[in-house]
């Protein structure tokens, strides 16, 4: 699950300049839960063989960016790893037989890992912080990123770059084959990258090169194992593996490409119908296989803190749990009327008001890409820029509704964006359902954290993670969600993994130690402060305007 | 006699031809085969097998006029009054050049004529009622429905069409690009068989009744106009939205087929013949999903105003299995043509020709798939075809013998 517009308009939004609020490195939690006792499971369990088959989630790609190696830094900032941070690395580790010190070594160590490790400087365009402290942020690679470092984004789209961007190239143990950007149908019936270059192809309008480059560049990184398989695709790959144990989360990129592309992209599967049938599919070819097989729904992308609301929150203490443009546009001194201006202007406003989930009342937003386009232009010229140019700037000329999906979402189109989404995950409820697997319901955790509802279980343990530094809620950059404000931070991952495990051991009967969510925040899991740190995208801060 | 017989069963059957004409039809391939080959051979032989029944009745009744006690005499234990006159013998030949002029909705980038194209033909009699044919002969059209309307266009590993390619190349429509795609195409087949005459007797008919057998072996070929090699290699896929998209000759096939022809009417400016023909491929290819026998029938029917020109009406139900199609195409199609001998050696047709198949659903080009972006870009995307749909008219002149008139 990723969005490509978003480096290239990051790239550009380098808020180097603009003031920087909370900062410093982060402190220990207030509450970690305790560690459960470790019962490992017998080698002859499920948990024997566990394979990953899904998309970014899976992959454990946050902030934009695809790394596995450690010490990365990009002109003097930090990179941190993300992989082995995800929730499938979490649960491999706790599903290991080993204590967390070695299994989370294992899972770094590019001669065991179960992961397709990724070389510095990481694929994609990771968003890091630009000074040490929480904002501004930045992104890794300036300029082109297809050319970046030599070309190494480029060198993902080709079978004989694996060398060159994997750290274990000849690995015989990658388990984990989520591939960003892959969506339900692609997951049984793509054998090779769409396209074998990131740079933009002559005649063939962006759309078309875009809601590919995802899948075409992560596609041999992390099947570069697997490339002489006969009939490859990620399902049979997994399968190829007689795993003993199968995940499954697809269906976000469904979504997210037609949401990205403003509507225009519908090659993706369209309605429960076609969600269903895939993702049957994907788990018939594993059963087959010999797995047990989980699978997992999607949380409500319009609740993510991509899409920042136009409208104003009541209490500015919503800000942490959800995200507005006020939000931030206050933090840097600008009015409401400047919100309620672009909201005119771009047929965002609801002054009925809006439910962001409702197909009938739903919400306008900026993105993150268009909200960041606003706030460098009008920081520097006091001026608006057009959201509907490519390349969103004070007068330049852009056709009304080209920016729809990367720049903004009127409530017209969230209202459908919605209801594809609705659809995709009645279609995963139905594959669980007919192919009697357990279904992990991560919507319902991202539901809870969205309803800032102290009563709600998911709520009250993330934000009983740091309450001191105000984490963890849902409010973009308010420790849920990474940078890029669609993939989960470290705590996140970690709130996902553990209802991963739950499910998993209450379908199957295994004894799965939990995850210490907390501890996942505070870089504490393990001893090796190299590989477990706090979590870079839920340092202690509070962005709320006072 | 024969023909008076026969004339009841005509009015039927061409009440059936007509009603085929009516109905959409097709002129793509394997119904040319029995137009041009095999149909004429047996005909010819039948009609002169009949013509020679015929004098040797007309001279049998002189002589029982001019002697009553020779009339007596029982027929069976007569000696023939002449030779039997059937196929022709010793060597025959024609050959000649064609082109042809598309009709119907083929956008205005298909308008003009087609690419020209020679038939040759020769035989080799080696009695009244063995003959060896060699021949070859080509056929031009440009398919309904390929360059106008608007194409869905995927991309591998999705589900539903990413955009639209407008066939008419206006503007493009989503992601995939206009295109005029030039599909001027031009078959070449070669037909090799071998026919036999047979007749049947019966104390029931008036006499003996001749059918022709011919088994046949046909090979095919062509040329695509937007082939790059100049032949009919061209991308295609089937299967949508996750077939393959292969690169393979979409108009070569082989077939083989036992044609049996039986007349149904004869008279002095009149005759027609019914043909089935059990066919096969002789191999799979492409998105060929099986090969069970075929059952092609076809009519004809032709009307002979003088001795120098012939007009004939022939209605088909054919089969087509070319590597696009995963089950053959079931053909309606329809040949109206005339042809006139202006010497002795030469001759001048003309032959509209229209059809399509009746369970390949839309005509044309149902889509058009991508297995990569680079493919959109360099026009190297496969067509998904349905049914070939084509009228056209072909305009022929020639030297030799003309199959449609008596020998």
């Amino acid at each position: 699950m990723k969005i490509s517009q978003f480096r290239s308009t990051l790239a550009i939004a380098a808020l180097a300049a603009l003031a920087a609020c909370g900062g410093g490195g982060a402190s220990a939690p207030s509450f970690v839960p305790p560690d459960q006792p470790h019962q490992r499971p017998g080698p002859d369990s499920i948990l024997s063989s566990i394979v990953g088959v899904g998309d970014s989630l899976t992959a454990g790609y946050q902030s934009n960016g695809f790394l596995g190696a450690t010490g990365v830094n990009a002109g003097g900032l930090p990179v941190p790893p993300n992989q082995e941070n995800g929730w499938w690395s979490l649960l491999y580790e706790q599903a290991s037989s080993k204590s967390i010190d070695t299994a989370v070594t294992q899972m770094y160590d590019p001669s065991t890992s179960p992961l397709p490790l990724i070389k510095g400087p990481g694929l994609n365009n990771q968003i890091i912080n630009a000074n040490n402290g929480f904002f501004p942020i930045t992104q890794a690679k300036t300029g082109d990123v297809c050319t970046d470092n030599n070309g190494f984004n480029n060198a993902g789209y080709h079978l004989k770059g694996l060398t060159r961007v994997r750290m274990n190239p000849t690995s015989a143990n990658v388990r984990n084959l989520g591939i960003p950007g892959l969506t339900l149908h692609e997951a049984n019936v793509l054998h090779a990258p769409q396209t074998d270059t990131c740079n933009e192809l002559p005649g063939i309008p962006g759309l078309l090169n875009m809601v590919v480059a995802d899948e075409a560049g992560t596609f041999w990184p992390v099947l570069g194992n697997y490339a002489k398989m006969r009939d490859l695709t990620d399902v049979n790959a997994a399968a190829n593996r007689h795993p003993t144990l199968a995940t499954v989360w697809l269906g976000a990129n469904d979504v997210l490409k037609y949401m990205g592309s403003g509507g225009r992209f519908v090659g993706g599967d369209r309605n429960a119908a076609q969600a269903e049938g895939d993702l049957r599919q994907s788990i018939g070819t594993l059963q087959h296989a010999g797995a047990k097989v989980v699978v997992a729904n999607l949380p409500d992308i319009l609740e993510a803190g991509y899409f920042e609301r136009v409208t104003i929150p009541k209490n500015l203490t919503e800000c942490r749990i959800r995200s507005y443009v006020s939000c931030l546009f206050s933090f840097y001194g600008f009015p409401d009327s400047l919100v309620k201006s672009i909201a005119a202007k771009y047929h965002l406003a609801t002054p009925g008001g809006c439910t962001p989930t409702s197909l009938t009342t739903p919400c306008g937003y900026l993105t993150i890409p268009g909200t960041i386009a606003v706030i460098q232009s009008f920081a520097y010229t006091g001026k608006v820029p057009n959201l509907d140019c490519n390349v969103p700037a004070p007068g330049c000329k852009g056709a009304p509704g080209n920016g729809l999906g990367q720049n903004y979402i009127t409530p017209e189109f969230a209202g459908k964006v919605q209801g594809l989404e609705n659809g995709i995950n009645a279609g995963i409820d139905q594959a669980a359902s007919a192919q009697h697997v357990p279904l992990v319901d991560v919507h319902a955790i991202f539901k809870g954290l969205a309803s800032g509802k102290p009563s709600n279980p998911y709520y009250k343990l993330a934000a009983s993670i740091n309450p001191k530094d105000h984490c963890c809620t849902l409010g973009y950059l308010f420790g849920i969600t990474s940078f890029d404000g669609l993939h989960p931070s470290n705590t996140g991952y970690a709130l996902i993994a553990l209802e991963f495990i739950d499910a998993i051991n209450k379908a199957y009967g295994t004894h799965i130690p939990q995850v210490d969510v907390g501890a996942a925040y505070a870089g504490t899991r393990c001893s090796n402060t190299q590989y477990c740190f706090p979590d870079p995208y839920a340092p202690p801060n509070d962005l709320t305007p006072r | 006699m024969l023909g008076r017989r026969l004339r009841w069963v005509a009015a039927a059957l061409t009440a059936v031809s007509f009603a085929a004409i009516a109905s959409p039809a097709f002129a793509d391939g394997t119904p040319d085969v029995y137009e041009q080959s095999i149909i004429p051979g047996a005909n010819t032989a039948i009609k002169n097998f009949l013509n020679s029944q015929k004098k040797q009745e007309v001279t049998r009744r002189q002589a029982t006029s001019v002697s009553p006690s020779v009339a007596q005499a029982p027929p069976v234990a007569q000696e023939p009054l002449g030779p039997v006159v059937a196929l022709p013998q010793g060597l025959t030949w024609t050959a000649d050049i064609s082109s042809a002029y598309p009709w119907g909705n083929i956008g205005t980038y298909g308008k003009g004529w087609l690419m020209g194209g020679y038939d040759l033909a020769a035989g080799y009699g080696f009695n009244w009622s063995t003959r060896l044919v060699a021949s070859m002969f080509q056929l031009q059209h440009y398919p309904y429905g390929f360059n106008s309307g608007l194409a869905p266009v995927y991309l591998a590993g999705f589900q539903n069409p990413v955009g639209c390619a407008d066939l008419s190349n206006g503007p493009a429509c989503g992601p995939g690009t206009g295109r005029n795609i030039n599909v001027r195409t031009k078959d070449t087949f070669g037909v090799f068989m071998l026919e036999k005459l047979f007749t049947i007797k019966s104390d029931k008919l008036p006499g003996p009744v001749p059918i022709v057998i011919s088994p046949t072996y046909v090979t095919r070929g062509g040329q695509i106009g937007f082939s790059p090699n100049n032949n009919d290699v061209v991308p295609i896929t089937y299967n949508l939205p996750d077939g393959p998209v292969e690169t393979i000759p979409v108009r070569t096939a082989q077939y083989y087929a036992v044609a049996i022809t039986l007349p149904f009417l004869k008279t002095p400016k009149m005759f027609g013949t019914f043909t089935v023909a059990p066919q096969w491929l002789v191999h799979t290819a492409g998105a060929n999903s099986g090969n069970s026998m075929q059952f092609p029938q076809v009519l004809y029917l032709e009307y002979t105003p003088t001795k120098m020109t012939t007009l004939f009406v022939e209605p088909q139900s054919a089969r087509d299995y070319l590597p696009t199609d995963p089950y053959p195409e079931h053909l309606f199609a329809y040949f109206l043509g005339v042809q006139h001998r202006i010497t002795k050696y030469a001759f001048v047709s003309a032959v509209l020709n229209s059809g399509n198949p009746t369970n390949l659903g839309p005509d044309g080009i149902l889509g058009i798939k991508c297995l990569t972006v680079q493919q959109a870009v360099n026009n190297a995307c496969g067509l998904a075809v349905g049914g070939l749909k084509a009228t056209q008219i072909q305009l022929q002149l020639g030297v030799g013998s003309p199959t449609y008139f008596p020998l």
